[in-house]
């Protein structure tokens, strides 16, 4: 008689502990792809919040004397050229979301108000061909302006009213009053980076650049600290710059991130294990309970290999089901969960099949594989001392 | 005695098992020979051996001592695969638990034994009374009906050898007549039957009784 149907009708008639079987590995895949989507979420919102943080590398002109720098709270009048932009991205350097600034002290005004202000020309991050991200910062329109709220407070501008700020000689329309963030930006205001050098008439000059490190990987293949690898690289494509790197944000940033990717394999790890164990206790059972049935098979004629395809049948199908099912809940209840606890990136969440994939395919193999060690065992047992011996 | 060429041969077959470090001698030197269309019954007390004995007659148990030829062939000295496929093809065995499959309908219970169509195995359960309950499964049935259905699935393949634990056990005496008429025409149309029995008068249908308690008479009375 055909194995196969033998495994489908002892699966109708044991139904139960079938259901209890897809259900462990449901179970287990589920939050297995519940989590997985959810990390993929999570590093995207610590991605997304850490980079609104601010730039954790700054590349001033080699001539800036850095004592004098932070004693003017991170002001230079010292330019260097604008093409530096473009040599970094011709060598890759381990930076991305490059932000060119062009800073000026300069008087600010408002019909009857003016006030000193930090003028700062930007231009939109730009991010490294081969390593596309959404911006970090966009572009300021020409002809507008962003004022930091400290300064608008002195212009008199309130955040939602219209205004006109004139720089130079150059009116500006206020685009929006930030919020104030407590750093120097709230004495700031920022216009687009080609205005900022024709007002100033420093045409392709800038003060600094402002990056993202990305120097993990390189990092972990040769050793290296990440400010080492940085500066090497600098200073293989230009000497008139010099960077700095602002060690407790990359720090926090890269303690994050390992920790929430350390967690998430602690977690996987354990969820494996309990996979693999459960799995194996439940094929364990079924064997036993079946000790009898199995002798009968062999006393009928039935060998080793035909005895381990009954099992095999049975695991294949279930633990096929069990994986399908909790992958399938797992993911889509983690896309729900994710779109309402990560407001930053919940909208733009999705599925990660390669994940899914994995999950399901490694719960799908620990699951036959559970299932099929108690069935080779019985079968290699002597039929005499397997009938009338069922557990 | 069967004049054509032995089926089963028995030589000094003996059987010992550990009990809590303590060695137990089930039986020792048994010699018998089975002819096809023989009835043989094996005779004894409970726990005196006889399941052990058919158990390794079926190439199931190995014994401690001695050998089982089976068609001329050492059954032990076969790798187990072979001995299963000679299992399926030329044995067919009851046991005394009956061990039917308890998700499988009765046809398909007998179909279990190699080669057995449904219509075969149809033709068995209706000889054997139980015609209209094909579609059943063993739990609805009484535990003589499941006797039955385990001597369907035995002889259905029409095995050489028929080996019956205690089929009669339990068994009203109707039932018992009626496995007994089975076993006996079947080996009347060529097939050897080995039995364990707890009947008072075995010999009053087998060809020759082995008392497993008093092997040295056996000895010196069939072989």
């Amino acid at each position: 008689m055909n194995p196969f149907f033998l495994a489908f009708r002892e699966l109708h008639y044991r139904w139960k502990s079938g259901l209890v079987f897809v259900l462990v590995v449901a179970s287990v895949t589920g939050v297995l792809a519940y989590f997985s989507v959810n990390d993929a979420s999570f590093q995207k919102e610590i991605g997304r919040n850490v980079r609104d943080i601010g730039s954790n590398v700054v590349i001033l002109p080699s001539a800036v004397d850095q004592y004098s720098y932070h004693l003017e709270g991170g002001y230079s009048e010292i330019t260097m050229d604008a093409d530096l932009v473009s040599k970094l991205i011709e060598h890759r350097a381990s930076l991305n979301h490059l932000i060119p600034m062009l800073e000026r002290r300069a008087k600010c005004s408002t019909g009857d108000r003016q006030s000193i202000g930090r003028v700062v020309g930007l231009s939109a991050s730009i991010a490294m061909p081969d390593r596309p991200k959404a911006p970090m910062q966009r572009s300021i329109p020409a002809g507008e302006l962003q004022l930091g709220s400290e300064l608008a407070r002195e212009l008199g501008v309130e955040r939602d009213a219209k205004a006109q700020v004139t720089i130079a000689g150059v009116v500006y329309e206020v685009q929006r009053v930030n919020r104030s963030s407590g750093t120097w930006q709230d004495s700031a205001a920022f216009i687009d980076l080609e205005s900022a050098q024709e007002i100033f008439e420093l045409p392709e000059q800038i003060s600094r650049i402002e990056a993202i490190e990305c120097t993990s990987e390189q990092c972990e293949a040769s050793g290296l600290q990440s400010s080492v690898i940085l500066n090497n690289e600098i200073e293989k494509i230009t000497d008139k710059a010099s960077f700095l790197r602002k060690e407790e944000m990359a720090e926090a940033r890269l303690n994050v991130r390992s920790v929430s990717r350390e967690n998430f394999l602690l977690l996987q790890n354990v969820l494996w294990v309990f996979l693999g164990f459960t799995v194996l206790g439940l094929a364990i059972l079924n064997s036993l309970s079946r000790k009898s049935e199995i002798g009968v098979l062999q006393a009928v004629g039935y060998g080793r290999y035909r005895i381990v395809v009954l099992f095999l049948v049975r695991s294949l199908l279930l633990a096929g089901m069990g994986a399908a099912l909790g992958v399938t809940v797992g993911m889509l209840v983690s896309v729900e969960q994710a779109n309402e606890l990560f407001v930053m990136t919940g909208q733009k969440s999705s599925l990660d099949w390669t994940a899914a994939m994995a999950i399901g395919a490694v719960a799908f193999l620990l699951a036959v594989l559970g299932g099929c060690i108690p069935a080779l065992w019985a079968a290699g047992e002597n039929p005499a001392d397997l009938i009338g011996r069922d557990s | 005695m069967s004049e054509q060429a032995p089926l089963l041969v028995v030589n000094d077959l003996g059987h010992i098992f550990s009990n809590r470090g303590q060695k137990v001698h089930v039986f020792e030197k048994c010699n018998f020979e089975i002819a096809p269309t023989q009835f043989v019954a094996v005779q004894g007390a409970s726990g005196s051996g006889k399941t052990t004995l058919l158990l390794a007659c079926g190439g199931m148990l190995a014994p401690s001592t001695g050998e089982i030829r089976f068609q001329g062939t050492d059954l032990f000295t076969l790798p187990s695969s072979k001995r299963t496929k000679m299992r399926a093809v030329s044995i067919g065995y009851l046991f005394q638990t009956l061990e039917l499959v308890p998700y499988l309908d009765l046809t398909a219970n007998v179909r279990i034994a190699t080669g057995v169509s449904s219509l075969v195995a149809n033709q068995w359960l209706d000889r054997l009374g139980l015609g209209d309950r094909c579609r059943s499964y063993p739990r609805e049935l009484s535990h003589g009906q499941r006797q039955r259905v385990a001597l369907a699935r035995a002889i259905a393949h029409e095995p050489a050898l028929v080996i019956a634990d205690e089929p009669t056990g339990n068994l009203d005496s109707r039932n018992s007549e009626l496995v007994f008429s089975v076993l006996k025409k079947y080996a009347e149309h060529g097939g050897a039957v080995l039995m364990a029995t707890h009947e008072t008068q075995p010999a009053a249908f087998a060809d020759f009784v082995i008392d497993i308690e008093n092997l040295d008479l056996l000895k010196a009375t069939v072989c």
